[in-house]
């Protein structure tokens, strides 16, 4: 019961944090966030971060410098732990997401994609709502599912204990 | 405990658990649709595979339409019963799974089987059409499949 309570909080005992949930989460969370924004700078250029840190500070930071370029970079990595961070609290109560990490983390990433199209970017001070292309859509979704969703969900199945 | 259960039982209880899921999937999502839009949505179903010369109606493309959209609900349900014999978790738990089918159902429909479709359906998308549009499917479509599954597949 001890036990079982403080794996859902992630503290072991004697270690004030746990260890295999941080190397999961870190690991995860960079592979994913790395690979997303390397893709994404290759594409549209490397002045994406700055529309990054634009969904915080307003249309006026696309015309920033480098530090906004650096906002838009921690912003950018703050959400792909988050995303890591959520899916390893998930794999505390589902067992599955560690055991089935291609069909999971595929589900997943498409999942990510969603929430941060339809709900976060337009929340954002982007305030990005839409209308949205099929071909932006697509493209969208499938590299989401690959790139984000595979490192987490294979990083978690790795170190998480 | 029990005995086990013989193919034939295993293929009524396979039966039933695909029938009753895209039964019921299929008359929510399509009330739903009537309620929302217009009572003849059946006739952009069969536009789907007829081309807009299916606006112009009639009893029997308005039929045609509504069995499309039972074959599609059907379909669904037997795609989510084939996955759960190999991904045992489906069963173990519908409602986070069936809410993700679901949305991959709506996923797939609109940016895969609409585009193809006789309808050249390409957008763009309006940002609430798509919110829409994935919450409902992830309960109407989603659910009724996932514990219709859960329920009645042995």
């Amino acid at each position: 019961m001890e036990d079982s309570v403080a794996r859902t909080v992630g503290v072991s005992r004697g270690q004030p944090l746990n260890r295999s949930m941080l190397l999961a989460i870190v690991v995860g969370g960079g592979i994913a966030g790395t690979v997303d924004i390397v893709q994404a700078c290759m594409q549209e250029g490397w002045d994406i971060p700055l529309y990054v840190a634009a969904g915080l500070l307003g249309r006026k930071a696309i015309q920033g410098g480098a530090g906004t370029w650096l906002v838009g970079m921690l912003l950018h990595f703050f959400i792909a732990f988050t995303a890591a961070t959520v899916y390893y609290a998930a794999s505390r109560r589902l067992d599955f997401l560690a055991v089935h990490p291609v069909v999971c983390g595929l589900c997943f990433g498409a999942a990510v994609f969603l929430v941060m199209n339809l709900v976060v970017l337009p929340l954002s001070a982007l305030h990005a709502t839409g209308p949205l292309t099929l071909h932006y859509l697509v493209f969208g979704i499938v590299q989401k599912m690959v790139v984000v969703g595979l490192p987490i969900a294979f990083s978690v199945r790795r170190f998480a204990k | 405990m029990g005995a086990p259960l013989g193919r034939r039982e295993e293929k009524s209880s396979a039966l039933l658990a695909i029938a009753l899921g895209g039964g019921i999937a299929g008359t929510l999502d399509l009330l739903q649709a009537c309620i929302l839009f217009r009572w003849n949505s059946p006739l952009a179903i069969a536009a789907g595979l007829l081309g807009r010369q299916a606006f112009q109606g009639g009893v029997r493309i308005y039929v045609l339409g509504v069995a499309l959209h039972f074959f599609i609900a059907c379909s669904a349900a037997a795609t989510y019963y084939a996955a759960s014999r190999r991904l045992l978790f489906l069963r173990g738990h519908p409602l986070v799974c069936g809410l993700f089918f679901g949305g991959a159902v709506e996923d797939v429909m609109r940016f895969i089987v609409l585009p193809l479709s006789a309808l050249h359906a390409r957008g763009p998308y309006q940002l609430d059409d798509l919110i829409l549009g994935l919450l409902v499917h992830m309960v109407v479509i989603g659910l009724p499949i996932s514990f219709s599954v859960r329920r009645f597949a042995k």
